[in-house]
């Protein structure tokens, strides 16, 4: 009887910033191919959880596991490699390159293509392809040649989360994604994230309950860097303790 | 024995000199996030306004007032018209500070010509003063002395005046200094025109022993460089205790090994860099 | 369109070539001083402008390259190739070496870095009197030969430099257009991005850095065999900063800004100090003027102009080519 590897699991990760514990005990499993919210009040340590989690920050003790593989001493780059994939709360682009260089990076990123020195980028017509398709396929094919420090933040937010996904990672993290849209923009955000293939774990940062229950069936929730509990999203709608934690925190739409 | 003491002496009284540039230029590192390339001009500067100051009025303080004067005027204008203008983008305020280097170098080496020049010892400092049966310069005390004070000036200013707190806030965190009250630009500004007063006096105070000559300013940069990433970039501290380190190893470099004196200064900031990144003060 | 390219750089190589036999020797003898710089300001370019690090200390490459060509050329062999291979090897090495060093940081830290290196070679080149001649300088150094020829006239020299140089700005060119050039820039707009995206930056950036020392290297041979004397000023502060000044002036990140502004720094050296000293003065307020002013150089302005003019040109006499069909 095999035993599925969780796509992602975390074993009693701590963290320590000087004296200030932002992450105690933490335990989390993702099951392959699960929707995950992350909730949480803020200073909850929900995106130091990522940072931890995509290599950013070591914890001081635990462990973290990849698709059954302890990637705990790995740097950022060959946990990406490994098929995990971010994006940020603050939007991270190459804000002085076009959204096609952009896309371009990032679909050269786990090939050897990106170390090739002498044939200009424009040669390697597999790669081209790729991106026009991709941004065909993501309705960005317009502004294909335009300077992504232009773009509006609602499409920055989408290019964002193109790169992240063009990688084909088996493992998403998404960091706040809806962060300072319109509800249009959320609604359409939504639905990109809705139709992603189903056999990509995500977790999901949010700070919209609304959304996180929208696109998640199982929801955890963290305060003051613990895990308060998981469960499915009636059952923690229900639980007075998140209900609790949220009332003293204005900014959550609960 | 007694040899080694008014060499330890040479060195330290050195340092004290270093330390004063050194002070300069972490006050500007820690508001303006940036290495103010024209630091070693001021410096150079300072010195050659104090010599011709000094040449037509016969008065050391003159000397240093006027240094003093013209440079803070120049640092101002730098600040006012050049770099605040740039205030979030640090690499076109580096680039300016290079610019400007290379201006008042040049005009300096215009005004000034090319020959060395050396700013006399002042009456009464200039005679020599008995160190366990040697004679050694007074003058070199009078250096210590106001090494000491100028570095006790600071860590008062620093840590113990309101002015001070702005600055450390503003330090660690301009936006949040600036949200709580603290006028972050006029602050920048005064403490730039600060840092480059005190690299005017060093230049003046520092004239009597090293002097200036064209090309001054860029080898008293690298060496000030050199000091306060020895020390740990941003400590008053490590600036200090890294100045009075290379005064001593730049003595002893020369009599020890002539040929690679220099190396002695920049060999252990190396290894510095290479074992512990964070200086002396250990900060990273 | 990739060819237009190609076609430019063709009659920009003609161009350099047939001018050997049109300048004047004086004026030859400038041109292949605008060439060595641009090498020179385009190797820094290629840090500065593409990846991000802003070097002070890079004279460290070219100044060591030149000493290195002088010991040889003078004690041993005055073999162009030899030379070459063993100034490329060098400074190759050297930058391997203090890539290790340097990279460890980032910003005004690798800014500092790289200039406290540089002066560390200054002062040795000072102080060890016996071996590069100090101050005074290690001269004497012959022109270059290749079995029979020897690149003694003005316009020989000029024409290996033009090769040499060719070559050299052929492959960087090529390089900041590859995938790896695209994710050098990458790296300097965000490197967290480029790690979240599987990147190993750190290597990118070493790679880089020891490409950018190789070609400050050539640089530095051809400089000391052109003069024929190298002193420690070509390891000094005052050497980065004249590297850096001509990528910036003429526009970095582009590879022909750099070009642009050894023209610029060459003209003002030699042309504006027939009239006045104050070449540097005025040098540095062309400077300070561009930051200011044009930030991003000359260079790209003045390219999206004469691609605009083109264009449009180019938009005309289609309309008039396609008008003349119509009317039959």
């Amino acid at each position: 009887m095999g035993e599925i590897q969780p796509a992602l699991a975390l074993k009693d990760v701590s963290i320590n910033f000087g004296g200030l514990r932002a992450l105690e005990d933490v335990c989390l499993d993702v099951a392959p191919g699960e929707r995950r919210g992350v909730l949480g009040p803020n200073g909850a340590g929900k995106s130091t959880l990522f940072h931890v989690i995509s290599g950013v920050l070591a914890p001081s003790s635990g462990h973290v596991e990849l698709m059954g593989t302890d990637v705990t001493e790995l740097p950022i780059q060959r946990r990406i490699s490994m098929g995990m994939g971010r994006t940020f709360q603050i939007t991270n682009l190459f804000a002085n390159l076009t959204v096609e260089e952009n896309l371009v990076i990032a679909l050269q990123g786990l090939t050897r293509t990106k170390m090739a020195m002498l044939r200009p980028v424009s040669s390697f017509s597999l790669l081209q392809d790729e991106a026009r398709d991709l941004l065909e396929k993501w309705h960005m094919a317009e502004m294909r040649d335009r300077i992504v420090a232009e773009l509006s933040y609602g499409q920055q937010r989408k290019l964002e989360l193109l790169l992240a996904v063009s990688q084909k990672p088996k493992l998403l993290l998404l960091d706040e994604p809806t962060e300072g849209l319109s509800p249009d923009e959320t609604k359409k955000a939504v639905a990109v994230i809705e139709a992603l293939p189903h056999d990509i774990s995500i977790l999901l940062i949010e700070h919209d309950m609304d959304v996180a229950m929208q696109l998640c069936a199982t929801l955890t929730v963290m305060h003051l860097g613990r895990v308060l509990t998981t469960g499915s999203k009636e059952a923690v709608r229900a639980d007075p303790r998140v209900q609790e934690i949220y009332l003293g925190d204005e900014t959550a739409n609960v | 024995m007694s040899l080694l003491v008014i060499q330890v002496l040479n060195g330290i009284s050195y340092g004290m000199l270093l330390f004063l540039l050194a002070a300069g230029l972490t006050l500007t590192f820690g508001l303006l996030r940036i290495v103010n390339l024209t630091h070693g001009s001021y410096y150079m500067l300072g010195g050659y306004v104090g010599y011709a100051t000094i040449r037509y009025t016969g008065s050391f303080l003159a000397g240093i007032l006027a240094s003093v004067l013209v440079v803070s005027v120049i640092a101002l204008a730098m600040q006012l018209f050049l770099l605040e203008r740039f205030a979030k983008n640090e690499r076109a305020q580096v680039l300016l500070t290079f610019g400007c280097l290379f201006l008042i170098g040049d005009l300096s080496l215009w005004i000034f010509g090319g020959t060395p020049l050396r700013i006399p010892t002042p009456y009464p400092l200039d005679g020599s003063v008995d160190v366990l049966g040697r004679p050694f310069p007074a003058y070199r005390f009078v250096l210590i002395a106001i090494g000491l004070l100028v570095a006790l000036l600071l860590w008062w200013f620093h840590d113990h005046t309101r002015v001070g707190t702005w600055v450390r806030g503003a330090v660690h965190n301009r936006d949040i200094a600036q949200a709580l009250g603290v006028n972050v630009p006029y602050l920048t500004t005064g403490v730039f025109v600060l840092g480059a007063a005190l690299a005017a006096i060093a230049g003046v105070v520092g004239g009597p022993l090293v002097g200036m000559y064209p090309g001054g300013d860029i080898e008293i940069l690298g060496l000030t460089i050199a000091i306060i990433i020895l020390g740990g970039v941003g400590s008053f501290g490590g600036a200090f205790a890294a100045a009075i380190l290379v005064g001593l190893l730049d003595t002893a470099g020369r009599i020890l090994f002539p040929d690679f004196a220099l190396f002695a200064i920049f060999g252990p900031m190396l290894l510095m860099l290479a074992f512990r990144p964070g200086g002396l003060a250990g900060q990273t | 369109m990739r060819h237009t390219s190609s076609i430019v750089f063709l009659v920009f190589a003609a161009l350099l070539l047939g001018s050997s036999w049109l300048l004047s020797p004086y004026h030859l003898v400038l041109a292949t001083r605008i060439l060595i710089l641009a090498l020179f300001a385009m190797s820094l370019d290629l840090l500065d402008g593409y990846v991000g690090l802003t070097s002070l200390g890079h004279a460290v490459f070219l100044g060591t390259s030149a000493y290195v060509t002088g010991f040889i050329a003078i004690g041993y062999s005055d073999n162009i190739l030899l030379l070459l291979g063993a100034s490329l090897l060098i400074s190759g090495c050297l930058g391997a070496l203090i890539g290790l060093l340097v990279l460890r940081a980032t910003g005004v830290y690798f800014l500092m870095l790289s200039l406290a290196v540089s002066q560390v070679a200054w002062g040795i080149a000072w102080q060890w009197r016996s071996l590069t001649g100090g101050d005074d300088g290690l001269a004497g150094i012959p022109r270059p030969s290749f079995s029979d020829w020897v690149f003694v006239s003005s316009s020989s020299f000029y024409r290996l430099t033009t090769i040499l140089f060719l070559i050299a700005a052929g492959l960087l060119i090529r390089l900041v257009h590859s995938p790896f050039g695209l994710s050098l820039q990458g790296i300097r707009e965000s490197a967290l991005r480029m790690q979240a995206l599987g990147y190993n930056v750190w290597l990118h950036k070493y790679i880089a850095f020891v490409i950018s020392s190789v070609v400050a290297g050539m640089a530095g041979m051809l400089l000391a065999l052109q003069n024929g004397i190298v002193t420690p000023t070509q390891l000094s502060l005052h050497t980065s900063a004249i590297g850096l000044l001509m990528a910036l002036v003429g526009g970095a990140g582009t590879m022909i800004g750099p070009m642009i502004g050894a023209v610029v720094v060459v003209v003002l050296e030699y042309g504006v100090s027939q009239y006045t000293e104050r070449w540097i003065t005025l040098l540095g307020i062309i400077y300070i003027v561009v930051v200011v002013g044009a930030p991003d150089g000359i260079y790209k302005p003045l390219k999206n102009r004469i691609v605009q003019q083109f264009s449009s040109l180019r938009g005309r006499l289609k309309d008039r080519r396609w008008a003349k069909f119509s009317r039959h």
